[in-house]
Formats: C-alpha cells, sequence, structure tokens
C-alpha cells in the first residue's frame, strides 16, 4: 500500500555511504519502539545518481538575484510556475518553456537597467588602469557570484564580448548592463549542475556543486560566504563538514524559512492566506486570525525540525503549539502569551500536532461545511504517503446541504455506507471522522446543529497506524507513534531535498542509509537528512 | 553565431517537410470525404477546453448526418446555427485512453483531451506523456510567426490551477496566461504594426545575448547524459525561437489592425472563487476581450496555434456570470446532478453561454478577409470537454469541429462513429489537416487504422 517502493532493502556488499553520523545527539537516548523495523546499513551501494542538471525554482531564483544584488522586487524577473512534483516547487524534471525564456529576457534585461550603475561605481578601477582588465576583473566577480563557481576563460571572454558590443559607442554602464544581463539571463545562473568531473569509476562533484546542493536544498539560496569558503578550501569532501553546515543552515532564517516551505507544499498551505469563509458563518474567522495562521504552523514547523525531536511523533503529536493572543483566543486555550507568538501548551486539548492546526484544517474544508474526505484523502496521503483508490467513474456522492439537521458525518455516512462506496470509503474516511473535532475552520467543537459529533473510528490499511481511537487526540497520537508516519517523513524529506523520486537504482542506497539513521534514532528526520547529506551519493555521481 | 543545435522536434519537422508529398497517400484515412486543397493560406488552430461535461439531451443534435439539426429549443449549440455549414459534431468519441484504463475524471479529462495520452500521476498531478495539439503543431509549424503558440485561460479555477490543457512533447503542463493585458502584450507587445522600424543596435545586443545563452546551453547540453540533455534541448528551442524573433523584427508583419490595448485587470478581477466574486462577474467581458485579442492575432499572422481554458472548473463557483444560474457550486450542484431536471438546465444555460462566445470568435474570424475567402475558412476551431457528462464518464464526449479548414474536411455534418471510437483519430485527423504524416496522435495503441 505504500506509494513507492522506495524502501527496498537492499542485499548485500559494501560502501562508504555507511559511516555512522555525527553531529546531533539529542539530549535523550531516542525512542525506538520494538515494532518498527529498521533496515540495516545500506551494504551495497554500487550504483549512484545520475548525473544531472536542476532548474532552479522561481524562488531559488528571486533568492539567489536579491543575495547577488539585493535587488528590490520590482526588478526581479516575473516567471510563470513550474509543474510541482508531489506539491513540491524543488522538482528536478522541470523544463523551461517559451514564456520561461521570453520572461527571463525580459526579466534579465529590467535587472540589468537597475543594477548597472551601482556595478560601475564599484568597478574601483586602478588610477592608471586600462578598462579591459578592470572590467574584466569586475565581470569574473560578478560571474562567479552568479554561476556560484568560477568562470571558465571561455566565459569570461564572452561576457567581455557582451560587454564590448554593449559598450561600442556607448557608456561604460551600458556595455556592464548588457555583460550582466548575460549572465543573469544564462542557463549557468539558472540551472545548479550535479555532474562533477570523472574520478575513477565515479563522477566527483566539485566543491561549487556540493555547496550549491547544500545550500539551495536547505535554505531555498546560493551558498553564503561560510560555504563558499568550505567550497574553496575543498572541506565539503568532508561528511562531518557537511553534517555539521546541515544543523548550521537549518538554524538560520533562510532554512527555517526553507522548512515552512518545505510543510506548506507538503500539506498544500500556501493558499491558507487567501481562503475566503462567509463571515456569518465564521464570525471566528477574522483577517487578524487568518494572517496568522501559516505564522502557527511555519514556526511550529522550523521549532521542531531545529529542536531535539524533529520527528513525526512529535510534527503530529505535539501537545504544543505557536500562539499570541489572538491565536490564544482563537483556539479557547487559557494561555496568553502576549503579542509575540510563543510556545504554548495544548495539554488537556483534543489538540495535537500540526494536523490539529487551523492552517491545515480550514485548507482542507469546503467554504460552508468540513469535508471528512478531503481531510481524509490528506492525511492518508500527505502524512502516512499512502494511495488511496482513485474515486470510481459514475459514482458521485450526493453529501447534501450542510443546513440539512444532521451532523456532517451522518450526511457523510449516508452514501458512503453504501456497499459500492464503502470498500474504499472506509479506508479513507477515518482520519477525516477523527478530525470532525474540529469545524471548517479548525475551532474545537463536540456538537453540530445540536447533534453530538461521533469522532470514533478505526484506522485500517495504514500499516502499523491501524487501530481504534476515540478521537482527534487519540487518532493523532496513533498516527504520529506510527513507523507509517516516521517513514512517510523521510521520504517527504528526501522527495524535497533531491526534487525527484527516490526510486532510481542509483537511489537505493542513500534511502537506506536514511532510513536507517532515521528510524533506529526514533524517526529523526534530520539524522536520517544526514545520514544523506553524509553519503557518497551527495558527492558523486554515476559516470 | 554559435554553434547551430538541431533539436529533434526540428530534424523530425525538416524530415517530415522533406516528405510531404507523400501525405496525400494517406490524407484520406479516416474520413473518406476529406477534400484536398492544393494551395491555401495557412491553416490557424485553436483548441477549446470546457469542464463538467453536456446534458445529453441539450447537447445532442436532433437528426443525423447531413441533416442535423441544432436549431431546437434550449439546444446547446443554438448559438453556432449560423455556422451550421462549417461544423462537425461528433457522436461516440471516447477519451478511450481513460476509459480503457478506468482512469476518468475531471483531473485526467484535460492531460488527456488535447493530447490523446494515457495519464500517470493521481489528482492534480495527473499528466499526460505526450504534447498538447497545439504545442505540436506549434512546434513543427509555428516557426514563421512571432510566436508559435499561446495558452490562454479566460476563466478557470484560480486557486488550484489544476485544470490545464497544454502540454509540452515531454508531458509538462505549460503556464496559461489569465490576464486581458499580459495576452494582449504577449501577442502584440512591441508590435506597432506593419511600418515600425526598431533600431538596429537594440537587435544587434539581443543577438549577442542569445549567442552567449546558446553558447551557454551547448557547453552545458555536452557534459549531459541523453535523458538531461532534454531540458537544454527545452531550452535551446526557446532561446532559437528569441532569435528567430529577433532577425524576423525588421521585416514587414501581414497587414492587419492591431486592436486597442486592454485596460489592467487586476488580481481580484481575474480571480476564481477563493479570492471572492468580483471576479466572476466579469467573466463575459474578459472572455470577449480575450476572443478579440486572439481573433486579431490571428489576423495579423502573431500566432497561428492557441489553446484556451473556458471553465469556472471544478472547485465551488457560483455561475452568475450567466444571467439566472444562482448556484454556489457548479461542480457539485449542477456537474454531478446534471440528469436531474433543475441542474441539467442550469448546466446547459452555461453550456449555451459558452457557445455563444465560439459563436463570437468564429463570427470575429468570418469578419476578416484572408486570401481566398475569411480567416474562418483557414482555421480550425476544436471545442471540447474534460467529460462527457458530470459524473466523471468520459464515453460519448461532446466535441465540436468548426471553420472551414482550408477544406480539408467536408464540413456542415454530425459524424456519429462506432459507439467506443477513440478520440486519438479526432486528434490525428487534425494533425493530418495540417500535413502532418501520422498515423496516430498521442498514445499509439489508439491508430486510425485500428477498429473501435
Amino acid at each position: 500500500m505504500h506509494t513507492r517502493l522506495i524502501w527496498a532493502v537492499a542485499g548485500v556488499g559494501l560502501c562508504s555511504c555507511t559511516g555512522e553520523i555525527i553531529g546531533a545527539r539529542s539530549a535523550q537516548p531516542p525512542v525506538v519502539p520494538a515494532e518498527w523495523s529498521v533496515p540495516p546499513l545500506p551494504v551495497d551501494c554500487g550504483a549512484l545518481p545520475a548525473p544531472s542538471v536542476r532548474l532552479l525554482t522561481n524562488a531559488e531564483i528571486e533568492r539567489s538575484l536579491t543575495a547577488a544584488f539585493g535587488a528590490n522586487g520590482a526588478a526581479l524577473p516575473v516567471l510563470p510556475a513550474g509543474p510541482r512534483l508531489d506539491g513540491f516547487t524543488p522538482n528536478a524534471g522541470r523544463e523551461v518553456n517559451q514564456l520561461w525564456v521570453d520572461a527571463m529576457e525580459e526579466g534579465s534585461a529590467r535587472l540589468a537597467a537597475a543594477v548597472a550603475p551601482d556595478v560601475e561605481r564599484g568597478l574601483a578601477c586602478g588610477a592608471s588602469e586600462a578598462e579591459e582588465p578592470c572590467v574584466r576583473r569586475a565581470l569574473s566577480r560578478w560571474g562567479t557570484a552568479l554561476y556560484r563557481r568560477p568562470l571558465a576563460a571561455v566565459e569570461l571572454d564572452g561576457a567581455w564580448a557582451l560587454y564590448s558590443l554593449g559598450r561600442r559607442s556607448d557608456t561604460v554602464t551600458a556595455g556592464l548592463q548588457l555583460a550582466l544581463q548575460g549572465f543573469v539571463g544564462a542557463p549557468s545562473f539558472a540551472y545548479r549542475t550535479e555532474l562533477g568531473v570523472v574520478a575513477g569509476r565515479a563522477r566527483r562533484l566539485s566543491p561549487w556543486e556540493i555547496a550549491s546542493q547544500l545550500s539551495f536544498n536547505l535554505t531555498g539560496g546560493p551558498p553564503d560566504s561560510e560555504l563558499q569558503e568550505l567550497a574553496r578550501s575543498g572541506a565539503l569532501e568532508d561528511a562531518q563538514v557537511r553534517t555539521a553546515q546541515v544543523d548550521r543552515l537549518l538554524r538560520g532564517g533562510e532554512g527555517r524559512a526553507q522548512l515552512g516551505r518545505f510543510v506548506d507544499e507538503w500539506f498544500d498551505l500556501e493558499n491558507v492566506p487567501h481562503l475566503s469563509r462567509d463571515p456569518a458563518a465564521f464570525p471566528a474567522f477574522t483577517p487578524a486570525v487568518k494572517e496568522r495562521l501559516l505564522r502557527e504552523t511555519n514556526t511550529f514547523v522550523a521549532d521542531v525540525f531545529t529542536g531535539d525531536a524533529p520527528t513525526a511523533r512529535t510534527l503530529f503529536g505535539a501537545d504544543f503549539t505557536w500562539a499570541d493572543d489572538t491565536l490564544s483566543g482563537f483556539y479557547g486555550l487559557s494561555d496568553r502569551p502576549g503579542a509575540a507568538l510563543t510556545r504554548v501548551s495544548l495539554a488537556g486539548t483534543e489538540r495535537r500536532g500540526i494536523l490539529a492546526q487551523a492552517a491545515f484544517l480550514s485548507a482542507r474544508s469546503h467554504d460552508l461545511e468540513t469535508s471528512p474526505i478531503l481531510r481524509g484523502v490528506a492525511v492518508r496521503t500527505r502524512a502516512l504517503c499512502l494511495e488511496p483508490p482513485p474515486p470510481p467513474p459514475n459514482i458521485v456522492p450526493q453529501i447534501g446541504s450542510p443546513s440539512e439537521p444532521k451532523t456532517t458525518r451522518e450526511r457523510y455516512a449516508q452514501h458512503t455506507s453504501n456497499p459500492s462506496c464503502w470498500g474504499c470509503h472506509r479506508i479513507i474516511d477515518p482520519p477525516g471522522f477523527a478530525l470532525e473535532g474540529f469545524d471548517a475552520f479548525g475551532l474545537s467543537r463536540t456538537e453540530e446543529h445540536g447533534f453530538p459529533i461521533d469522532t470514533t473510528g478505526t484506522l485500517i490499511e495504514a500499516g502499523d497506524a491501524n487501530g481504534a481511537f476515540v478521537g482527534p487526540r487519540d487518532f493523532l497520537e496513533r498516527l504520529a507513534q506510527s513507523q507509517q508516519a516516521a517513514d512517510c517523513l523521510i521520504e517527504k524529506v528526501l522527495t524535497f531535498q533531491l526534487g525527484r523520486h527516490a526510486d532510481a537504482a542509483g537511489d537505493a542506497c542513500l534511502v537506506q542509509a536514511a532510513r536507517h539513521h532515521g528510524l533506529r534514532s526514533g524517526g529523526n528526520a534530520v539524522e536520517a537528512l544526514k545520514a544523506y547529506v553524509a553519503s557518497d551519493a551527495f558527492i558523486r555521481r554515476s559516470l | 553565431m554559435s554553434q547551430r543545435y538541431q533539436s529533434p522536434s526540428r530534424r523530425t519537422f525538416l524530415r517530415l517537410a522533406a516528405s510531404a508529398g507523400t501525405a496525400s497517400l494517406f490524407g484520406r484515412l479516416l474520413w473518406p470525404d476529406v477534400a484536398e486543397a492544393q494551395t491555401a493560406p495557412p491553416l490557424r488552430y485553436l483548441g477549446i477546453m470546457t469542464m463538467n461535461g453536456k446534458v445529453p439531451t441539450y447537447w445532442n443534435p436532433q437528426g443525423a448526418g447531413d441533416a442535423f439539426n441544432i436549431d431546437f429549443p434550449d439546444s446547446s449549440l443554438r448559438p453556432l446555427q449560423p455556422f451550421r455549414s462549417k461544423l462537425l459534431v461528433f457522436r461516440n468519441l471516447d477519451l478511450k485512453v481513460l476509459t480503457d484504463r478506468r482512469t476518468t475524471g475531471h483531473y485526467t479529462g484535460p492531460a488527456a483531451l488535447f493530447t490523446g495520452s494515457t495519464t500517470t500521476g493521481t489528482g492534480n498531478a495527473a499528466v499526460p506523456s505526450s504534447a498538447s495539439l497545439d504545442v505540436y503543431l506549434a512546434n513543427r509549424l509555428g516557426g514563421s510567426t512571432p510566436l508559435r503558440s499561446i495558452q490562454i485561460v479566460t476563466h478557470a479555477d484560480w486557486c488550484s490551477d489544476e485544470s490545464n490543457l497544454s502540454y509540452s512533447e515531454s508531458g509538462q503542463k505549460l503556464p496559461n496566461l489569465w490576464f486581458p493585458q499580459d495576452i494582449y502584450t504577449r501577442l502584440f507587445g512591441g508590435f506597432t504594426g506593419p511600418s515600425s522600424t526598431p533600431a538596429v543596435d537594440p537587435k544587434a545586443r539581443r543577438q549577442g545575448l542569445v549567442d552567449f545563452w546558446l553558447a551557454d546551453a551547448n557547453r552545458m547540453r555536452a557534459q549531459l547524459a541523453p535523458s538531461e540533455q532534454r531540458k537544454l534541448d527545452v531550452h535551446l528551442d526557446g532561446l532559437r525561437d528569441v532569435e528567430r524573433r529577433i532577425a524576423a523584427l525588421s521585416s514587414p508583419a501581414a497587414s492587419c489592425s492591431v486592436p486597442p490595448a486592454p485596460r489592467n485587470y487586476t488580481r481580484e478581477e481575474v480571480s476564481g472563487h477563493c479570492w471572492g466574486l468580483t471576479g466572476e462577474r466579469l467573466i463575459p467581458e474578459r472572455t470577449r476581450i480575450i476572443l478579440d485579442v486572439l481573433a486579431h492575432a490571428f489576423a495579423c499572422d502573431r500566432t497561428r496555434f492557441a489553446s484556451m481554458l473556458m471553465s469556472t472548473g471544478i472547485r465551488a463557483a457560483f455561475g452568475n456570470y450567466v444571467t439566472d444560474v444562482t448556484t454556489q457550486d457548479i461542480h457539485s450542484d449542477l456537474g454531478h446532478r446534471w440528469y436531474e431536471p433543475g441542474p441539467g438546465a442550469a448546466l446547459n444555460r452555461l453550456n449555451v453561454w459558452t457557445s455563444e462566445q465560439v459563436a463570437y470568435f468564429l463570427g470575429k474570424l468570418q469578419s476578416f478577409s484572408d486570401g481566398d475567402g475569411t480567416l474562418l475558412d483557414h482555421s480550425i476551431v476544436l471545442w471540447g470537454n474534460e467529460l462527457s457528462v458530470g459524473t466523471h464518464e468520459n464515453t460519448d464526449q461532446p466535441f465540436v469541429l468548426a471553420g472551414g479548414a482550408n477544406g480539408r474536411f467536408r464540413t456542415g455534418r454530425l459524424i456519429t462513429s462506432p459507439v467506443g471510437t477513440p478520440h486519438n483519430r479526432l486528434l490525428t485527423s487534425i494533425a493530418r489537416a495540417f500535413d502532418q504524416n501520422v498515423t496516430h496522435f498521442g498514445h499509439p495503441d489508439y491508430r486510425a487504422s485500428s477498429p473501435g
């Protein structure tokens, strides 16, 4: 029932991608449930990932240009959205299209025009220095920054030729503008490469490629000065150096933002700030609350992943969230933490983890009512990596109107109890029924139209998450403690990092190493991530 | 100038062009009474998709063959009656690529409709594995106009962008343009009519840039295995198109009138339901503006290939852009209940409205003279739907082909195929009307010559 068979246990052999992971020792020894099946360390890593190039996401391009030029938003290219991978914008398969190419030509022109005067002011030519060496020095610096690696001689010559073309019977600014547009619009800027150079029976990635991989994966932007320095010194060949960088990058502002992006895209929460609800039906859905929902979730997520226990157990089962006075009042909590988002306890409530936060609950509701099916499908596919059966043709639910004097569950049960529907809906619906304890906006409730809401049920076809539950908290804690959820979290982390499903032959080793370290540490997703970063698969490619 | 790279699609095109003389051997494969025109102005193509299906009693023409009748009360296609002689209406075409695999539905339908491909991925991640007809034709034939093709949305589900209809050769969703001003700028930006003479210097600079980028892309491509080279091939194709347009900057354009630029619509005005209702009320206005701009673009030969999504999609949408349709959720209240009298009648009124828009566009095409006739004589407008009926079925799809098609089709007919005929045949026939020497379009199992 697992979406992909990426966890296939490798056979025998040996490999250097199995090394112990250094760093991030949690204060307490990890709890590994006895029932979990932890795969052995991978032993035959034969195949490596294939060399590739990867088009930056629009956000990565924006970050890269902002890092290079500090450009204001108006001058940045406006690029069409790319196809996603399981909801994730990092998608190694993404290709450009004509609209992208044209938008990049236009956008790079606008940006270059905006920044060329500043670049010219920074030329710092010597008093008696000729134009060419001075300009070439600047072009080399800007090209290196934008390509995230030193330029080859032929590339610098090409940039100088562009400068000369722009400069011809015109100003230095015009020359710089054309050369800068050349860099910004070039494939070497828009794609990050994982090509390396042949070294024995594999390709060894350049330190610049390793730095970019670390940086874009973990921060959504280009390498910062520390990573650049480590690339220059060759230190990134060292697995311990790389895993130490994981800790550093995750904790920085951009790393925390990237963690938020990861979870927002995972659970399709990006539209939450734009959700509309009828103010008469949902008086608590004030702009002030709506504006805070994604911040709550993103702050919580960054807290979880940079804390002691970055696990599914915490993500889905935490008895705390982040709230200020407004959110705390909205949730009906007794704490009044003040004007800033603060960690607050959920003890004594039915609320646990991210799936009981209003961002997720309202994103998976209709305008006027909850949707047990949307919530059920989202929990199964996104939190547990289980693929639901497709809706059958020629069968369409007639749910009835929310104004009927019944609970939502009763209305849904009317159709899903039909034998032709129940076969699938008994699998899909239970998580949604558990979450019926929260309304279309995520507020706690125990009754609907005066009728008590039934939040009991039994989860089936969900591996070790299977079992009966008596309410949201019970359900969420069961889910949070399952290996199914722990494995799913590791799978999602790897998909987001790789920008593809880790199901090629060359991925088996890195997946198994990540699972071994992740599960053995109690489902610690950061340990899994470090295992991947430390592996040969991070720095080597197949021939 | 950098080293020339010939993309696979261009190579295919050249090979096809070299063998174009053989096309007529196969030209009569599908409908035996296809007429072959000797020479004609270039053919234009627009594929339109609406969603949530037809209501068969209203949509299906009465009568048969040449005697088909769409001029009856509440007929979905009645607005097209003035163009009856230029219509082909189809019955019994299935999205067999989906029905054979039990993968029918709101998400797979758009992926299969104009590609004829099977789909992979579930939910809104469903994608085909090959190009939609507009893109396929544009990649092979679109090189003599400033834009090979354009992908447009008049209205759709903004929140999720889950209703695509155009796909690249590798089956990736292509981005759509939503805003009238963006569509106008894309088609007519920097174009002030035949008399404009752009400065030479900007042209040289642009060419210098493109050469710089081509050299960079070629260096990168040279290091890649074939599977990864495709990414750079697509990029190189895009840069070559820029280059081609630079070269064409100073050549005179066809005599035509540039339409007035639309005003700037705001995000709220172009929105679907998740941003409020303002957008829905402006759907008729925006649709007309976009159809006007596109008709002018065909007339000015700015592009010859387009696709257009005209649907509120499958999330809750109110339908109040059509008078007296007051539902709060077209998809659930009307589409899913098409077989009930009230919802069926309301859904039909939306389909009639769409017919009116198609008729409006056909009328615009007819108003432009083109070669020996009108633009409509030299166009193919294919209007389809992601479902046949709103209960997630893909059998007996509603398809209308409109336009003179350079005489390639004997129009003015209802074509009733054997039950369960794959719609790939229709796509294949259109590709062949564009002189593409193909025996199938989309999935190879659904060849034109295969039975059933």
